[in-house]
């Protein structure tokens, strides 16, 4: 070596000795790295799950909240409605009794006879007739014998009698006999709803000379006629019943009642709550590699579904008497035993040797702690996996038969699944009989959320007012893939059975 | 078929594990060299390439495609590395070291007698402030304000310290290469010639 002193040789030495050197990491390395990688998409797939659980939970309690509010709006103008119905009803019901015609001659009483003063007037009170208690009833009226054989009323006909006084105009124009509208009785309880005051008449001109007993009003309303003497003009003595007097009321029509109104008013909303047995039916499968047909042979060959159902409510909104739409939110579970048989242990993605099974809804890793397993070694394995999904459906109904018991149609829309959790419980024994059982909550390559449509016929039958059962059969078929980034994609079919119970408010 | 770097951030960045794992394959061995220059031995020098890929994973929404997307994880991991340094408090200043004479050493001499591994663990042995500065200027190309600003030392200061990493790592070849003369003459002389 001859002694030349140099300043950057080291650097060129080095940087050319060391620069170009790649050093490959340790196991512990790479064990440590697939670890980061799993929980990385562990926290994803947590991250938009629980984005989509808050969100189907916001528009849950956001549709409960406005079901809530239409209840009560349509309570409200049910309320107001009945109001209007009640009034109109009154109008028309007394539209005499509030112009007062006291000139008219009813047809049906009998005219009014002519008094004697020394003539006795005999009392006598009509009834209510058992017959119109239903529709109408009557105060009792005492009128008084005005003959010898004739009386002022009578109740014997149960008709409402309108007794027709010759009476003094001007007495009765001084009279201060007014009477207000009357409200409709109840029919069906025979309950008076409201009654009316009648006031006090002012007997101020009153013939008390001769004739002073006392007449009362009406039932109608109208004066009795009163006594008259010899010649003279019958003058009446209106005293009325301070007391409340009871409404008739026009026995051929009867008032609407409650549920009458109701009936002709319904509200458009409706709640239900279904449970749908469920299976699936089949898969469209996507392969992703060159693996992909062959993974979808073996799923399709090992992979048995099990019993399955959903259940939950939805909140439905008639636009026409044919058409309504609906939304809704529910639990759906999905089971399926995997039976691959032998399976063998390779390399694994995150490059070391273990075992794994591929599913319809991603790749299940295998924890195995009887040592670190060789290129083919094998196990022994049967599986049971449970998939859960919150379904949010939104749908269109469509009525083709609508009668009034019963009504038969067509559903249809689109849902939202968000996967909620997956569990495999694995039974394994390997080739020096060790044996165990593992579960595993997580599934590589499973979607967080896929969606889906679903047609669907069914029929609904009333069995009350409010209250309908219904059936229907339908079809789901995914249009997103419940796993992603797998040699085979999975779009699932699925058959249900819904049943459930409406209620309409 | 290679996927691109840009195949290759997307993937990432859509959480497909696929290409995280593929991001690890590709550029692990090769960072791995470059953080166990740093770091004192080979553990030290995993687990700061394991933070270092956690934050390139962390930050990689924020890296632009423009430019290599290598040299952007290099950074990553010299960074890591001088975190690491800072707070094992390994940063102080070496003011003393013994002078030695500056001779000649043939590069054809190191390469074919010493043993990469040998060069790198020389580089490990180093001083860190020295291992800092050497690395930095030599191997990232970094100029002595540069290092300065990074490091919190003054220019001088960085001068100084690579001209005695230099020196350090002079005399470990020298040792070397005295060695292995040693054991080449033996060989020598036990075979007869």
């Amino acid at each position: 070596m001859s002694e030349k002193q140099t300043g950057n040789n080291i650097d060129e030495i080095f940087k050319k000795a060391i620069e170009p050197v790649n050093t490959e990491p340790s196991d512990e390395f790479w064990r440590k790295a697939a670890e980061d990688v799993i929980s990385r998409g562990s926290k994803l797939n947590e991250k938009k799950a629980s984005r989509w659980r808050a969100i189907a939970f916001i528009l849950g309690a956001g549709l409960l909240m406005v079901g809530y509010f239409a209840y009560k709006m349509e309570n409200g103008l049910k309320n107001v409605e009945q109001q209007i119905t009640a009034v109109k009803n009154a109008q028309n019901q007394n539209p005499e009794k509030a112009n007062g015609n006291i000139n008219k001659k009813d047809n049906d009483s009998p005219a009014a006879p002519v008094s004697n003063n020394n003539q006795q007037l005999a009392r006598q009170s009509i009834n209510t007739n058992k017959e119109n208690s239903a529709k109408y009833s009557t105060p009792s009226i005492r009128a008084e014998k005005t003959g010898n054989d004739k009386y002022a009323s009578s109740g014997k006909t149960g008709k409402p009698q309108t007794i027709v006084a010759a009476f003094n105009k001007k007495s009765y124009n001084n009279s201060h006999h007014k009477t207000s509208v009357e409200p409709p009785v109840n029919i069906a309880n025979n309950k008076i709803i409201s009654e009316t005051k009648q006031p006090q008449a002012n007997a101020s001109n009153e013939n008390t000379a001769n004739n002073t007993n006392a007449s009362e009003i009406s039932s109608t309303g109208k004066p009795i006629q009163k006594s008259v003497e010899n010649g003279q003009t019958p003058e009446y003595a209106v005293k009325a019943n301070t007391q409340t007097s009871v409404a008739s009321i026009d026995s051929s029509k009867p008032l609407q009642s409650l549920e009458q109104s109701q009936t002709e008013n319904p509200s458009r909303f409706s709640l239900s709550a279904f449970f749908s047995p469920e299976i699936i039916t089949g898969y469209n499968f996507k392969n992703n590699d060159l693996r992909g047909s062959q993974v979808e042979s073996v799923i399709k060959s090992e992979e048995k579904r099990n019993f399955s159902f959903s259940a939950g409510t939805k909140l439905e909104y008639e636009l026409s008497s044919c058409l309504s739409i609906s939304a809704g939110i529910g639990y759906q579970t999905f089971s399926f035993n995997f039976n691959p048989g032998v399976i063998y242990a390779q390399k694994q993605s995150d490059g070391d040797v273990g075992y794994s099974i591929t599913t319809s809804s991603g790749v299940v890793e295998c924890p195995y702690y009887y040592g670190a397993p060789k290129v083919g070694d094998s196990l022994t394995m049967n599986t049971n996996s449970t998939r859960r999904y919150l379904e949010i459906p939104l749908q269109l109904k469509y009525a083709f038969i609508n009668k009034a018991k019963y009504k038969l149609y067509l559903n249809g829309g689109i849902e939202a699944n968000v996967c909620l959790g997956e569990s495999t419980t694995m039974n394994w024994q390997d080739y020096w009989n060790n044996s165990g059982v593992a579960t595993v909550n997580s599934t590589v390559g499973s979607s967080a959320m896929y969606f889906s449509y679903y047609v669907g016929m069914g029929a609904d039958y009333k069995i009350c007012k409010h209250i309908s059962l219904y059936a229907e059969p339908g079809f789901h078929n995914a249009i997103s893939s419940i796993d992603n980034n797998t040699p085979v994609v999975s779009y699932p079919w699925i058959f249900s059975l819904t049943t459930g119970m409406i209620y309409r408010f | 078929m290679e996927l691109s770097e840009e195949e290759l951030i997307k993937g990432c960045l859509a959480g497909i594990q696929a290409f995280q794992q593929m991001l690890y394959r590709r550029y692990a061995a090769k960072m791995l060299t470059v953080c166990m220059r740093y770091a004192a031995n080979r553990e030290e020098a995993e687990d700061v390439l394991q933070e270092g890929f956690i934050i390139v994973f962390e930050k990689m929404h924020q890296f632009r495609m423009q430019g290599s997307f290598e040299g952007w994880v290099r950074k990553i991991m010299i960074n890591k590395s001088l975190e690491h340094l800072k707070k094992a408090n390994k940063i102080y200043p070496v003011l003393d070291i013994d002078n030695i004479a500056d001779k000649f050493i043939s590069e054809e001499d190191v390469l074919n007698l010493i043993d990469t591994k040998e060069l790198l663990k020389m580089i490990q042995e180093l001083p860190p402030v020295y291992k800092m500065v050497f690395n930095l200027f030599v191997f990232e190309g970094m100029g002595h304000k540069e290092i300065a600003d990074m490091l919190g030392i003054v220019e001088g200061t960085s001068k100084s310290n690579l001209s005695d990493a230099r020196s350090l790592l002079k005399k470990k070849i020298y040792k070397n290469l005295l060695i292995e003369e040693k054991s080449m003459y033996n060989e020598r002389k036990a075979n007869g010639e």
